[in-house]
């Protein structure tokens, strides 16, 4: 798969090495010459310096024959306008921008730009998971992001623990999808499934009601 | 009509002055403080050219410009993907009714207007054109022919 790569930092370089090992065809370009020649000595001719989002430069990219653009520059006006340049003008069939600021997540989703990756939902994320206390996850957002899947764990001590699924009273909407053991057991829950203290628990559920599920299923008793 | 500019370099603070000097509420945005010099300042001290310092691509920075009851919004920084992250970003999420983007690569001008924002190259015939289309400030902003937002369908 030809694949072009817009930004060559700390994502666009480790990407296009992992690309290239794994067989695929890659070409990285980069508005700062520092950075271009930096991966053109690691990778060599499959990068230049040059602007994505300018035709010339895609162009020469070989953006005509992409199955895939991919949008990893510092710079969210950049990734933006470069995907609509490559799916625009060069009919490339996939793209993939990151959207580093978390409120132009939903201008990128609406601009047509195929996977948009919201870098500070990613790193939130992770911290998060990091935490002592049980925080909410927001693993996945889907649907537009109208529902999200989550993933939160049930305190010790935990005002649902020992009750059955069923007798939940969760938000409105809100699905438990699988339930994890602290010895890591899987299950999927049915109604009379009882709750365990350090139980993890998957969820869907719609964004707006996130919290409350949280809220619901972390109560202290 | 509330009118928004986003980039105060010579595109942006001709069109300030001309629209201000149609009465329209002009609000100017600009990253960089020094380049705020080139508006004319009496017009700025009387209060007729509102200034903010700020990144335009923040959506604090819109709101604080006013762009929530804002008529028309143009972006006309030096970077033409930042004209057209700020144009869809106001279409998105403000449904700002107008918005115009400047640009110098005329393939970009394309594919932007296929995003149903209305894009324009070169100062002085941008200059001309959009105040051809612009009525003076005290008609009500429907007489207004800019960039018909929802009837392209584009987004």
């Amino acid at each position: 798969m030809y694949v072009v790569i817009m930004g060559a930092g700390t994502v666009g370089g480790p990407l296009a090495s992992s690309l290239v090992a794994a067989g695929h065809e890659v070409f990285v370009v980069d508005r700062d010459p520092a950075r271009a020649a930096d991966l053109q000595a690691r990778l060599g001719s499959v990068a230049s310096e040059g602007d994505g989002t300018s035709f010339e430069v895609l162009t020469e990219a070989g953006a005509g024959r992409a199955a895939l653009f991919i949008a990893v520059t510092g710079s969210d006006a950049d990734n933006l306008v470069g995907c609509e340049m490559a799916k625009g003008l060069f009919n490339v069939p996939r793209t993939i921008a990151v959207a580093h600021s978390p409120e132009n997540t939903v201008v990128f989703e609406r601009s047509g730009i195929d996977v948009v990756v919201s870098s500070a939902d990613l790193v939130l994320s992770h911290i998060a998971g990091a935490l002592p206390a049980h925080p909410l996850l927001r693993l996945m957002p889907v649907l537009g992001r109208s529902q999200v899947v989550v993933g939160l764990k049930i305190p010790a001590g935990g005002s649902v623990v020992s009750q059955p699924v069923g007798d939940l009273s969760l938000p409105y909407g809100a699905r438990l999808i699988l339930i994890i053991s602290s010895e890591g057991r899987t299950e999927v829950p049915g109604g009379d499934t009882i709750l365990e203290a350090e139980d993890e628990i998957i969820a869907l559920v719609p964004s707006e009601s996130a919290e409350a599920l949280w809220e619901t299923l972390s109560e202290l008793r | 009509m509330k009118v928004i500019i986003v980039g105060s370099g010579s595109r942006g603070s001709a069109l300030a002055r001309a629209l201000a000097d149609k009465d329209h509420e002009v609000t100017v945005v600009e990253i960089d403080h020094s380049r705020l010099s080139t508006l004319p300042p009496a017009r700025v001290q009387s209060g007729d050219i509102r200034t903010i310092t700020g990144d335009g691509t923040r959506a604090a920075v819109l709101e604080d410009a006013g762009i929530d009851t804002a008529d028309i919004l143009f972006c006309l920084t030096g970077r033409d993907s930042v004209n057209g992250l700020i144009t869809q970003k106001a279409r998105v999420l403000y449904k700002t009714r107008s918005v115009v983007a400047g640009v110098k690569d005329p393939r970009m001008k394309q594919v932007l207007e296929s995003h149903g924002i209305v894009a324009v190259d070169g100062a002085a015939a941008m200059t001309e054109r959009l105040l051809s289309s612009i009525p003076s400030g005290r008609q009500e902003p429907e007489a207004a022919a800019m960039g018909p937002a929802e009837e392209s369908g584009a987004l």
